[in-house]
Order: C-alpha cells, then structure tokens, then sequence
C-alpha cells in the first residue's frame, strides 16, 4: 500500500515557512510539487492563498487545501470551493469569534499555532527520568538552566536542547518554550510568554518576574511533585494545542486522504495502541510486539500500519 | 453493577495484593454487585514488561465498571475505569538500581524507563477517579508521574477473626523471607536484647537458611522461632498471644501486619523508613517508631517485654487506631458515579 500523493502549489510568496508542516505530513502522505509526471494526486494543498494555479485547482474535482495567515485573504471562490483552510495564527485563535470568517468556514479550518512543534520528535522526559540521566552523565543530582535570558543559569545557545532534556527546570524564554515543553521540562517563564502560547501558570508551567524566576526554578527543581505535574501538563498543553503532528493528521483527515480512524486489522489497533501511548515508532518495544503479533497476524506489511510507524 | 476487578498474576506467587483483589470481590458482591477477578500473567523483566501491559490494552472488558489494581492492569481500556492503586512496578521507579531491579543506568535501561513513565501516566490519567492504597503509594504516584490521587484505606485480611488476646511473652512478625521485608534486622535485634524475648518470624522465604545461618552466628538462635508457612487459624493465635509485633520492612506500599496486629490488640515496633507502616503506627502511643538499627529495636521489645501493660495498652490504642476500617465505604467511594 503506496501513501496518496498530496500535490503541492505555491509561488507569488515564500512558503519555507510551511516547510515543518510538509515534512509533518510525510507522515501520512506523499508530499510533492504538483507534477503530471507524477500521476493524478489524491488531493492539493496551496501554500498560499495566492498560489499560482489555485483557481484552476478550486475547479478542479479534487479537494483543495490553502494555508493562510488571514481568512481576509482568501478570495470568494477560495471561500466557498476550499475542502479546508490552514490558519497560521501567532496565539490561540477562536474562528468561531473571527468576523472574517463566514460561518460556512467554521468547520473546515484547521488552526495551525506558529510556535507548534512536531511533539513525536521531543520524547517526553519526567522529572525522574532526568534524574536517572544526570546520573549517567554524572551532572548535579538538582540542575536549573536558563534559556533565552541572562539569569543566573543560562546556557549557550547550541546546548539547549540537550540542556532542557536533562534538567530539573528550567527558566524558558522565546521560541524554545514550547519544545522545552514537549520535552516534559518544568518550566519557568514570563506571563507574556506564558500568554502567547495559551499556558496556564500552576497547571502547565510556572509564570515569574525577569528578577524572581531563577528562585523559583531553583525552588520548582527540589520539589519533584510539583515539578512532574507542570512537566506533564505542559507537555499535555503541546499534545492537544500546539502539536504540528495533529495538525497534519488533521488536514489529510480533512482531505478525506488519510487512514481510517478506527483500524481494523489486528496489527494496525496494536499499532495504533502504541502510538497513542506515546511509544516512539523504531522503538525497541514497538518492534517486538509488532514482530510477535504479526507471528500470527501473517507476515508483517509496514505499510499496514497507522501513522508514523511505517 | 457489574464489576470487573483487573489485577496482575504472578504464577505461584502470592501476597497482598491477590488478597486485597479477592476481598474486594467478596465485598462487592456483599454490597449487592456482581463482581469478578479479571488477571493476566506478568513478567517483571524489562524486557518483556510491556507485553503483559499491552495484553491489558488490547483486552475487551465488558461491564459497567473496571477497577484496576496494580501494574500492568491498569493499561485496561473502559470508559468507566477507576484505579485503586496498591502499586506500580516498582522496579522502575524507587527501586531502580536496587538487587530486585534490572532497570539499570545504561542506555536500554534508561529509555525503557523513560518508555515506563511516560506509558503510566498516560494510563493512568485516563482513570475516572484514581485512589491508592496508601499515602505512601499517593506521594510516589505524584513524584514519578505527577498524578493527584487518593488514599482509600481498607481492612486487612482476617479482620473478621482477629481479637485481642492474653499478652505473651515473644515478639511476632508474618512475613515473607525477603530483603525488602528485612527479617534480618530483627535477627540482628536478638542479639542487643537484654530481656530473654523469643522472636517468632512465620512466612517463608528465600532467606530462611540464611536467618539460621544468621542466628547461629549471633547466638541467639535457640529465641528465634522460625515457623514456616503457617494457617489462618494459628495466624490469628499468634497475634493474639503476641507480647507486641516487631515489623520493620522496607518502604512498605501499606503493610497488612500492622492492621493486623492492632487489630488484635497488640503494639508495633517499627522503622523511620517503613513506608506504609507509618501511617499507622504512632511513635509511644501504639507502639514505637525506632531508628531502624538492632539496638533500637531491640530496646522497644525491651521496654515492652519489662512492662507488659505498657504493651496492654498501646496495643489497646492500636486496635482504636483502625477501629473505623470496614470494607462497605471502600466499595461505596470505588462505585460512587
């Protein structure tokens, strides 16, 4: 079983913007310029709403997706033929509360937040398990480190991400907030920063001033209750609201491309069984029990399986 | 309703656990449900730890409620799933690097432990309500996994037949021959007691040469009673005709022998880092919390063993401590809408 190919036109504008949630959607199809050599795609997606060959796509049996940064501009027929629109929008975003949007437009837009990041690529760590790897590493039983600010534990830049895996918590500002937070990091941070990705201080990170926040990371990385619960609910906030994988399921579940919701073959529910656990897809675990399931579910097709195992 | 009681089975292996599983049945077909115990075998090694857990996923459960017990049964899909904790594999977690655990520092160890986790908490979570069996087992919840949960503690075994008796003059302990049961530390107490106390330990165990061995090599094994297996019926006399109950275990989850032995009557003598135990166990009003070293212990069999009505009525003071624990409000919180 071949993925469907999802023909792509742009042009007029750059679109390397989109370029995560392209490769987001390898997970579930074939991404690819629209090229006839290539065959009839399963379905288009515009990278704009200004793309060059849209009208003649709307037109088109086909159903068309457009990414946008503004229901404004899409166009009337844009409006009325798109089978989904992709709203890129900087914060949360209530289309139900948008006057631009006409109510027909409701149901088919698929908000895409900007600081969304691919949660299947940021395992989640608890608090304990980054004590265990501090071990190994023999870093300090109690590690705080500040991010994209000049407190008392600031890291340079090429370590942050290996920084934000390992510590107890972490002082978190700018655009590496949310992956500290797919990360399971118990995070610190301002409430502007806070507001901007819709967090919530006590449930899914912890808001401070510029001048306290380095006390009170400090604090939040000798407290391993309160720190496992922040670090679950922030990364529980990315799973539901800022994740670039449901975003692109979303869509080719809304261009009518994509798998069946509720798998029907034994090895494809097992599958989805791990996937939905958190399992990451070459993991040692997957792999077993996808090999001694299909001992008796007849000889193993990846291409069987949901989303991102294959 | 009917209810699904959902536990792991470790063949040949029995504990607590088993018996909390099946009074809760019993008390749940006693408040007017139909209730069964659901089980699938477990492996502990880490290897093959998520296969029974994955068996509990795939499983389909019908009945108005599943309430799930320990790991891995709580990786059971149901719309009305509640958790009652009495543990998770604890391998994984406190006793991680420690002689049962084979989840170690290297890097399979540490993913599959981070896999662990974070598969916990997901299945965790998706319990209508989540109780456990103990503070003990709620703090550990909330450090590794960053759940809030319940404490919902319940009588032990043999509640019905336990009474207090005469006050004997030997010190008793159930328990398995374990290390995290440490029946070791109370041989070891033998040998710092200045009272002639006998030490009965029943239970057996894969340390019982050992303890002989052990008391041997102290001297004190003509006071030590090693009693083996033992029935319900000599359990219960033991407890009664105890002077005081010594036990000191290792983070115990909650501890049926300390129920047990205020039940009938009888004090405990136990250790600052007995977990569960300490819930219960009140330093000088029902019985003594030591240090946890053979000295200590063996000065609070001492105290007791000098002034048997210090041991009346501490024991006196037990038996009140768990006077309210009856099965009836447990299945009424566990079934509650």
């Amino acid at each position: 079983m071949s993925l469907p190919l999802l023909g792509l036109i742009g042009g007029h504008v750059d679109s390397s913007a989109l370029t995560p949630l392209v490769v987001a959607l390898r997970t579930w199809c074939r991404p690819h310029a629209l090229d006839r050599n290539l065959g009839v795609p399963a379905a288009i997606l515009a990278t704009s709403p200004v793309a060059i060959g849209l009208d003649a796509a709307l037109r088109s049996p086909l159903p068309v997706a457009i990414v946008c940064d503004h229901l404004a501009e899409l166009s009337p027929t844009a409006r009325e033929s798109a089978a989904v629109i992709v709203l890129r929008t900087p914060g949360p975003h209530d289309t139900a509360g948008d006057p631009a949007v006409d109510r027909t437009l409701v149901d088919r837009t698929i908000v895409w937040r900007r600081d969304a990041v691919a949660v299947a690529e940021h395992p989640y760590l608890s608090p304990f398990v980054r004590s265990r790897w501090r071990q190994r590493l023999g870093l300090p039983s109690s590690m705080t480190v500040e991010i994209g600010s000049n407190g008392a534990h600031p890291v340079p830049a090429t370590d942050a991400l290996a920084s934000l895996a390992v510590c107890s918590a972490a002082v978190v500002r700018g655009p590496l907030l949310v992956p500290a937070l797919a990360l399971g990091t118990p995070v610190v941070t301002n409430a502007t920063d806070a507001a901007r990705i819709g967090a919530e201080a006590s449930v899914h990170l912890s808001v401070a001033t510029v001048t306290e926040a380095s006390a009170v990371a400090d604090a939040l990385a000798v407290e391993p209750a309160r720190a496992t619960a922040l670090g679950w609910g922030g990364r529980r906030l990315v799973e539901g609201e800022l994740d670039l994988g449901r975003v692109a399921f979303a869509l080719i579940a809304s261009l009518g491309i994509g798998p069946i919701e509720f798998p029907a073959a034994p090895l494809a529910r097992l599958d989805a069984e791990l996937e939905a656990l958190g399992t990451p897809p070459r993991s040692p675990v997957a792999i077993r029990t996808l090999r001694r399931a299909a001992s008796i579910a007849g000889p193993m097709d990846w291409t069987d399986l949901t989303g991102s195992r294959r | 309703m009917d209810i699904c009681v959902c536990g792991a089975q470790v063949p040949f292996m029995r504990g607590g656990a088993e018996a909390l599983m099946e009074n809760l049945v019993a008390a749940a077909e006693d408040a007017g449900h139909r209730a069964e115990l659901v089980r699938i075998p477990t492996v502990w090694d880490r290897e093959r730890i998520f296969d029974a857990a994955l068996a509990w996923r795939m499983t389909p459960i019908d009945a108005d409620l599943v309430i799930a017990i320990n790991f891995p049964s709580y990786f059971v899909q149901h719309p009305n799933k509640v958790v009652w904790l009495a543990h998770q594999h604890r391998g994984a977690y406190d006793g991680a690097d420690g002689p049962w655990s084979d989840f170690t520092l290297d890097d399979q160890g540490l993913e599959l432990q981070r896999l662990l986790t974070e598969w916990d908490t997901r299945a965790l979570s998706e319990a209508r309500r989540l109780f456990t069996i103990s503070g003990v087992v709620s703090d550990r919840l909330a450090r590794y996994n960053g759940l809030a949960s319940e404490p919902l503690y319940h009588p032990a075994p043999l509640w019905a037949d336990l009474r207090p008796g005469p006050t004997g003059a030997s010190v008793f302990c159930p328990l398995r021959l374990e290390g995290n049961k440490r029946p070791g530390l109370l041989v070891d107490a033998l040998a710092h007691l200045r009272t002639p106390t006998r030490l009965q330990l029943a239970g057996r165990g894969s340390l019982a040469d050992e303890l002989i061995a052990q008391a041997q090599r102290l001297g004190v094994a003509d006071r030590l009673d090693l009693l083996g297996f033992v029935s319900d019926a000599e359990l219960v006399d033991r407890y009664a005709g105890a002077l005081a109950v010594v036990y000191a275990p290792h983070d115990e989850d909650y501890g049926y022998v300390t129920l047990q032995a205020f039940r009938a009557g009888k004090p405990v003598i136990t250790a600052t880092d007995s977990g569960g135990v300490l819930e219960w166990v009140e330093d000088g009003v029902n019985g003594f919390v030591t240090d946890g070293s053979p000295a200590a212990i063996a000065a609070a069999i001492d105290r007791f063993a000098d002034d048997p009505a210090l041991a009346e009525k501490m024991g006196a003071a037990g038996r009140d401590r768990v006077a309210a624990l009856d099965w009836a409000p447990v299945v009424a919180r566990l079934t509650a809408p």
